[in-house]
C-alpha cells in the first residue's frame, strides 16, 4: 500500500473528510459501473454507492492496512447490492440483470472503438447484445465472478476477497462461466437462424 | 466438441485464455492449441467474447455524486458528533444520579447506625450527628485505631468537641509519651482522620 494512501487512511480514520474522499476517488468510476451493473438502475445505483461509502467511512476504524483498501471497498459495494437485491427479491436470481429494450441497453454501455465504420460499430453492437443477453442466463455466482473479471478487469485474488470465497472457487466459476456462455451463444445463434 | 483423455478440457483451455495456467500446464496448451483446430477454434471463441467484453466502456459516474456524496458525509460526520456528545451527558447524567443515590445511601446509612464502618469515609465524616453519639463513636472509634497501641485518655470533652489521649508505646512496644488532641467539633471527625493519618 503506498505511504500517501497509509497517510489519508489515518487521517480518515480521525474523522478528516478530505483525506477520506482523495481516499475513496480512484474507486469511485469502477465502483459505480459494477453497482449500476447490479442495480440496472441510475438512480438506485447511486443510492447503493453512497450507503456503500458510508459504509466505509462508518467502518473505516476496523480496515486493517495490510490488505488492500480498494478491494476492500469493492466487497463493500457488492456487498451492498447483494442486500439491495435481497430486498427486492432479486437476489441470486437467474432474471435477466439487462435490459431487454436495447436503447435502453446503449444507455449504460458504450464502445470505446469509434474508429469503425458504422456497419463494424453496428455489428459489434449486436455481439455485444447477444452476449449480454447470454450472460443474463448465467447461474449468478459464475455470472458475478466472470464479470468481475471481464468487465472489471480484477485479478483472480481481488475477485476471491471480493466475493469471499477461495482462489480455487474463482477459476472454477469464471471458467464455467466460459464455457456456458458461449454454449449459449451458439444455442442462441441457431435459435435465431431458425 | 468432443475431447479424449490426450486432449486438454474446455477448463484448462478458458484457464489458458485468461493466462491463468503457468510452466509446463501452460506449453503443453499452447504445443496442443498449434495442432488442434478444435480447440484453437474453442480457444479463440472464449478469446473473442472476452475481447468482445473490454471493449464495453462503462457508464460514466454522474457530475452530482461527488457533492450528494460529500453531504451524506458530512451529515454522518454531524450525526456522529451529535450521538457522541449525546452519549457523554448521558454518561456526565448517569454519574450525578450515581453520586447522589450513594450520598443518600450513605447518609441514610449514618443515621440508621453511626458506628457503622461506612462512617469513616469522607461523606459520613462531614455529616453532623448527634453530640453524645459522637463522643462514643469517636472513643470506640479510637479504641479500635489503638488497639494495640499503649494509650490512656486524658480528658473527653465537648466544648470544644475534643480528645486528649497519651500515647504511651506504639504497636511494636517502641516508648512514644506523647499527647494528642483530637478535634471533632460541629459533628466532623476531619481533625482524627489528619491525626490518624500522621501518627499511624
Amino acid at each position: 500500500m503506498p505511504e500517501i494512501e497509509k497517510q489519508w487512511i489515518k487521517m480518515a480514520k480521525s474523522g478528516d473528510v478530505d483525506s477520506f474522499e482523495r481516499l475513496i476517488e480512484n474507486s469511485r468510476s469502477k465502483a459505480y459501473a459494477i453497482v449500476l451493473r447490479y442495480l440496472q438502475n441510475e438512480e438506485d445505483a447511486m443510492d447503493a454507492l453512497q450507503e456503500s461509502y458510508i459504509k466505509i467511512y462508518r467502518s473505516l476504524k476496523n480496515f486493517k492496512e495490510e490488505s488492500s483498501f480498494d478491494t476492500w471497498v469493492y466487497r463493500i459495494v457488492v456487498n451492498t447490492c447483494n442486500d439491495a437485491l435481497r430486498k427486492n427479491g432479486k437476489y441470486k436470481s437467474n432474471v435477466s440483470i439487462y435490459r431487454n429494450d436495447e436503447n435502453k441497453t446503449e444507455s449504460i454501455m458504450e464502445f470505446s472503438d469509434l474508429s469503425n465504420s458504422p456497419e463494424i460499430v453496428l455489428e459489434k453492437k449486436e455481439k455485444m447484445a447477444l452476449i449480454l443477453s447470454c450472460l443474463s442466463k448465467l447461474p449468478s455466482d459464475q455470472r458475478e465472478a466472470f464479470e468481475l473479471r471481464d468487465r472489471d478487469g480484477f485479478s483472480y485474488e481481488e475477485i476471491s476477497k471480493i466475493l469471499n470465497c477461495s482462489l480455487g472457487t474463482v477459476k472454477s466459476r469464471i471458467s464455467r462461466a466460459r464455457i456456458s456462455l458461449r454454449q449459449q451463444i451458439i444455442e442462441t445463434r441457431e435459435l435465431n437462424r431458425e | 466438441m468432443n475431447y479424449n483423455k490426450r486432449e486438454p478440457m474446455p477448463k484448462s483451455i478458458a484457464l489458458y485464455v485468461d493466462d491463468m495456467l503457468e510452466g509446463e500446464e501452460k506449453s503443453k496448451m499452447e504445443a496442443h492449441l498449434l495442432i488442434c483446430p478444435t480447440c484453437s477454434d474453442f480457444a479463440a471463441e472464449l478469446l473473442d467474447t472476452k475481447n468482445t467484453l473490454a471493449g464495453l466502456e462503462p457508464a460514466p459516474l454522474p457530475e452530482n455524486f461527488g457533492p450528494r456524496l460529500r453531504t451524506a458525509i458530512a451529515s454522518e460526520k454531524m450525526k456522529n458528533s451529535f450521538r457522541l456528545s449525546r452519549w457523554k451527558s448521558l454518561r456526565t447524567l448517569a454519574a450525578i444520579i450515581m453520586v447522589g443515590f450513594i450520598s443518600y445511601s450513605m447518609y441514610m446509612n449514618m443515621l440508621i447506625d453511626p458506628a457503622n464502618p461506612v462512617g469513616e469515609s469522607t461523606m459520613m465524616k462531614s455529616a453532623s450527628i448527634g453530640q453524645q453519639e459522637d463522643e462514643k463513636y469517636y472513643q470506640d472509634l479510637i479504641q479500635n485505631k489503638l488497639m494495640n497501641y499503649t494509650y490512656e485518655t486524658i480528658s473527653i470533652s465537648s466544648d470544644p468537641a475534643e480528645f486528649k489521649i497519651l500515647i504511651k508505646k506504639d504497636h511494636q512496644g517502641n516508648p512514644i509519651n506523647k499527647e494528642y488532641t483530637i478535634q471533632y467539633g460541629d459533628g466532623k471527625i476531619s481533625s482524627i482522620d489528619n491525626w490518624l493519618n500522621i501518627n499511624f
